[in-house]
């Protein structure tokens, strides 16, 4: 049943989607979907989480090299001897740095270190469902809120319970691993996502696409509305601050 | 035995949501005892579960003595540490000073075994305070707001709320994080609000909502104060600007 509703959330199954809001375990139902792909994305993140940490060298040269990137850039727009200084430091202290955190990661532990790694890379196994719960009950909140203002009929168990399928397409952030694509991919499975919650949304409050789609998008506008209204305000004091000093 | 599975499976529906759980804890008799019974017993369970999780941690971290000694002396082998010292014939005296202070309070923060067992204790006790202060804060809110039910209604349907803190659990696996608890939490407390007192969702929604906003509003107000009679002090003291 919990492959079917899988399925039927990311083919955007009309039938499913009713048969679930009629149904009196529709949470139970959708944040089983929330589990699985958590559980699938955490087992091969956990895999991973547990390889660096009986091996933290690869780890460690990727931070080495991104921190090196980073000076080079830092470098070409310094235009001050402080700042030059100021690399010029970080320069020299690098190998040292990098190698105390090489020597603190590999520090005798009570139990062996291959224990450790197992179960850092089980903790995020088990934590990955939950930060994606996390992640779905804010949007999933706001656009029950916003659903009511424009209408919907729908109550706040079917929002979450048909909302919650809207995790399923992220089973693609999995792949999230591979190089180069692996951003590109989860970026299609957040819009696909997105897509899911519109017609979940419509589903649960008996809505057209239209008013799903701003109930969907509302809170996240007035949000960035309200993020730029602030950015302006403060850099209006700004400007104030430093022509009155001047 | 019965019993115990009869309280899992009304903490399973907190969890999840479920209307009809709800409507058969608001009108059993026993609805207080169960939900009394019902928080302490998550309460113990987290607990515990915390506190594997901390003993396990214990069990794969390198001692806390080991990894300030490689600190301190890594960073006294590092370039920069050798050119100030070279400046400044204080700076290895201070540097030593700061060592220590960050150390000592890095260590009382790290609360170790002592902390986890106290947990044991602690979070149950919190979860029942909390059950019973939010209850009564939302019962005289749903009251004025029209609402039909008694006091023992409303605790013994948002005492199943406390099922959502079941996905708490995971903290036995070391470094596993708990996300989503407070707002599902919130979520369930509405549902058990909606359904003890039959209310209209959106009068729920504020019977739910109002005792946490005034709780911020307090909290906030009362670091305000903290601040301000800080900087009376410290103005009076002749240490301020």
């Amino acid at each position: 049943m919990m492959i079917d509703t899988f399925n039927g959330a990311l083919t955007l199954r009309q039938k499913l989607l009713l048969e679930l809001r009629d149904s009196p375990q529709v949470v139970r139902r959708g944040l089983l979907v929330v589990l699985l792909v958590g559980l699938l994305v955490g087992g091969v993140n956990g895999i991973r989480t547990a390889a660096t940490s009986v091996n933290p060298d690869r780890e460690l040269a990727e931070a080495r090299a991104q921190f090196d990137d980073a000076l080079d850039q830092q470098a070409m727009t310094a235009t001050t001897p402080e700042a030059r200084e100021a690399i010029r430091l970080m320069r020299e202290n690098a190998d040292a740095g990098f190698a105390l955190v090489r020597e603190i990661a590999l520090l005798p532990t009570p139990l062996p270190r291959a224990v450790g790694g197992a179960l850092q890379g089980l903790g995020v196994f088990v934590s990955t469902p939950l930060s994606y719960l996390g992640s779905l009950l804010l949007w999933v909140i706001f656009t029950h809120i916003a659903a009511r203002w424009l209408g919907g009929q729908g109550n706040i168990q079917q929002m979450l319970g048909l909302g919650a399928l809207s995790v399923a397409p992220h089973a693609l952030d999995a792949l999230g691993f591979i190089p180069v694509v692996g951003s590109a991919i989860s970026l299609v499975a957040t819009i696909w996502g997105l897509v899911v919650l519109v017609v979940a949304t419509a589903v649960a409050h008996k809505l057209d696409t239209g008013r799903a789609t701003l109930a969907v998008c509302l809170f996240p506008l007035v949000g960035i509305l309200l993020a730029l209204l602030s950015f302006c305000i403060l850099l209006l004091f700004v400007v104030a601050a430093v022509s009155g000093g001047a | 035995m019965q019993a115990l599975s009869d309280l899992f499976r009304l903490g399973i529906g907190g969890l999840f949501l479920e209307t009809p759980v709800f409507r058969e804890q608001r009108e059993a008799s026993n609805r207080m005892q169960r939900g009394f019974l019902l928080v302490l017993l998550v309460g113990v369970l987290v607990g515990l579960a915390a506190f594997v999780g901390q003993l396990l941690t214990l069990a794969i971290t390198p001692s806390v003595d080991t990894i300030f000694q490689t600190l301190r002396n890594g960073l006294t082998a590092m370039p920069w540490y050798r050119d100030l010292s070279q400046l400044n014939p204080a700076f290895p005296a201070q540097f030593d000073q700061a060592f220590a202070q960050a150390e000592t309070t890095l260590r009382t923060l790290n609360s170790g075994l002592l902390g986890g067992l106290a947990g044991v204790i602690l979070t149950p006790l919190v979860y029942l305070i909390t059950w019973l202060i939010f209850g009564a804060f939302a019962h005289v809110v749903a009251r004025m707001l029209g609402g039909q039910g008694s006091f023992s209604q409303t605790l013994g349907c948002t005492a199943l709320a406390s099922g959502v803190n079941l996905l708490a659990l995971v903290q036995i696996v070391p470094a596993a994080q708990v996300a989503g608890v407070t707002l599902l939490g919130l979520l369930a407390n509405y549902v058990a609000i909606r359904e003890a007192h039959q209310l209209q969702p959106w009068r729920a929604f504020w019977a739910t909502l109002l005792g946490p906003l005034v709780l911020v509003l307090l909290f906030t107000c009362a670091i305000c104060l903290l601040f301000f009679s800080l900087g009376n002090i410290l103005s009076n003291l002749g240490l301020g600007a």
